[in-house]
């Protein structure tokens, strides 16, 4: 947009009232506005997630291509993809915290003044506003998380903390889940709600590693300590190998197309195989490789797959 | 709340400089210098504080490691970075404009060869920069990502601002060919589309990035580094960076008055950008 227009759309007189603008009064705290807040928050998680799950890709990877399982009806302009589920997880508990930051001026005591669900939302989105900073205050709230937990999962509700954050709490420690009554399958819930905007086949598994990502964040927010930077890859843990019949240079399209798959390790590769038309691919992964699906996609790239060894659990 | 701002060269530091003065400059603005480079006001109980980084200094690297310093271990960080400099675009009508960087191509590596009259020639390597075989020899480089503008963020900046977005290529050169023509692919997607591995030249190259979207598609020096330690660091949703496009690849022909004047009125919608960060509400109010 020529700057010409925009200092005529954003004159600086009105840019330096802004900025200059004194604070509004703050607002006078009810219960009624908590409980509209955190309703808000708890209904919209769904709709966050959706929004700060995708990343643009390479302009000719295959998310573009007319007929990509993972093009999405949404009006788009630009490919995209599943972006990596640790950073999802940090994006969407930092929105979380934002909610919370405007929670904070309520109290704990207007909070509990809500429904127990509401109330119990309302103080997680808290203490996650404070201790997802960097206030020195942070260790102090460490102890409020297992009541909050607790009286959370008590408040007789499916998902209490909402349709991302009661799973991911729940994958933080499945004992919680099953102390407390909740429901185990809220995965499975999150998924379904989520295809309704992203059709891809790697959507399961990647819902488990969002949701582990996001348990690793919050577990070590509830310690009061602020998670760690990423770590090396590690080794998967399962793996297959995969005999493929035919030229090497078609099997390393199939390995290309192997590795893009969220969840396979990039220590994916070739195994030395002896036998003269034959190649050998050993595959690690996060989540078990679905044989189906490894058959429907060298029938793609026109692989031909000889063998394929169970899944292991390593 | 605190913002920092990073410049590059001298007439972006001006730039900015001259917007720290524009708000600190006494009653009625509630902002007061604290220190040479940094004003401050109250805004209710919070404070906010908008900083000022000189780089002095042109690329990638000096980019990263100075968005990597601002948030080293055991410092205060800030809530939000914004690089501001000046831009090529590819084609003339969309020069003299202001952007925000959605997404970054990374134009640089390849090689440079003697071409017998005394010069030397300069060609990319493709496999860089798209697919090429065999698979598992290389991949290509990843696009570097601003999800705050690139709609996949906590929030949209471009519509909260209402900035428009551009893709990037970077470079570490000064980039003074227009369009070429990219090589057609060898092998279509799904799942990648493959091109022969080859040298290409920075016209096939631009044209390769700037036909896979609609966007239009700037050239500068900075964002590539930025946006791949922004991800290594997990602060994308905190880096945001603007650029005011000064000239043209094939039209270079602007004085430094000139990128000084257009940087000078960019300030102004660099003042809007930050007034959409300091407080959403606020800016949309």
């Amino acid at each position: 947009m020529k700057l010409e227009r925009l200092t005529v759309e954003f004159p600086w007189e009105r840019t330096f009232e802004v900025l200059c603008r004194e604070a509004p009064a703050r607002e006078a705290p009810s219960p009624e506005r908590a409980q509209e807040l955190i309703e808000q928050q708890r209904e919209s998680q769904v709709s966050v997630l959706s929004r700060v799950m995708d990343s643009p890709l390479l302009e000719t990877d295959y998310a573009e291509t007319s007929d990509s399982p993972e093009r999405s009806e949404r009006p788009r302009d630009a490919p995209f993809q599943l972006r990596d589920p640790r950073q999802t997880s940090r994006l969407f508990l930092g929105v979380a915290a934002q909610a919370g930051t405007v929670l904070r001026p309520f109290g704990a005591l207007l909070l509990d003044e809500l429904d127990p669900a509401d109330a119990m939302l309302g103080r997680l989105l808290v203490v996650l506003s404070i201790t997802d900073s960097s206030s020195p205050s942070r260790a102090e709230h460490a102890d409020e998380w297992p009541e909050i937990l607790r009286r959370g999962a008590h408040a007789g509700q499916a998902l209490p903390f909402g349709p991302v954050l009661t799973p991911m709490l729940v994958a933080a420690g499945p004992e919680f889940a099953g102390a407390y009554g909740i429901d185990p399958e809220s995965p499975w819930e999150l998924a379904g709600r989520l295809e309704a905007t992203h059709r891809s086949e790697k959507l399961a598994p990647w819902i488990s590693r969002l949701l582990r990502e996001g348990a690793t964040r919050l577990a070590a927010l509830s310690e009061g300590r602020l998670p760690g930077p990423t770590p090396n890859r590690h080794r998967g843990a399962h793996s297959r190998d995969i005999v493929l019949v035919g030229s090497r240079e078609r099997g390393e399209y199939f390995l290309a197309a192997l590795k893009s798959i969220h969840g396979v390790e990039a220590q994916t590769r070739f195994i030395v195989e002896s036998t003269p038309g034959l190649s050998r691919i050993r595959a690690w992964s996060a989540e078990p490789l679905d044989a189906d699906r490894l058959y429907a996609m060298a029938e793609a790239l026109d692989v031909k797959i000889e063998s394929l060894t169970d899944d292991t659990d390593v | 709340m605190w913002i920092s701002v990073v410049s590059f060269n001298q007439n972006e530091q001006r730039a900015v400089d001259q917007l720290l003065s524009d708000l600190a400059s006494g009653a009625p603005s509630p902002w007061r210098r604290s220190g040479e480079q940094t004003i401050e006001r109250d805004f209710g109980e919070e404070v906010w504080k908008l900083q000022h980084f000189p780089l002095n200094a042109q690329g990638n690297v000096v980019a990263a490691v100075r968005l990597a310093e601002l948030f080293a271990p055991l410092r205060k960080v800030p809530d939000f970075v914004v690089f501001y400099g000046c831009a090529g675009a590819l084609e003339k009508e969309h020069t003299r404009s202001v952007f925000l960087v959605e997404a970054v191509n990374y134009l640089s590596l390849g090689t440079v060869v003697a071409d017998g009259a005394g010069g030397e020639t300069v060609t990319l390597k493709n496999k860089w920069l798209c697919h090429t075989p065999p698979p598992s020899d290389v991949r290509p480089l990843p696009l570097g990502i601003f999800p705050l503008c690139s709609g996949s963020g906590s929030f949209d900046l471009r519509a909260l601002s209402g900035l428009p977005g551009a893709r990037v290529a970077a470079t570490d050169k000064v980039i003074r060919v227009g369009r070429g023509s990219a090589p057609a692919p060898t092998v279509a997607g799904p799942p990648d589309t493959y091109y022969a591995k080859n040298e290409w030249t920075y016209g096939d190259a631009l044209d390769f990035v700037a036909s896979g979207h609609e966007k239009i598609l700037l050239v500068e020096m900075e964002s590539y580094g930025i946006s791949r330690i922004a991800e290594a660091l997990n602060i994308q949703d905190r880096v945001v960076v603007m650029r005011v496009t000064t000239d043209a690849l094939t039209d270079h022909g602007k004085s430094d008055d000139d990128q000084h004047s257009l940087l000078m009125q960019g300030r102004t919608v660099l003042g809007h950008l930050l007034a959409s960060l300091f407080s959403p509400t606020l800016g949309s109010a």
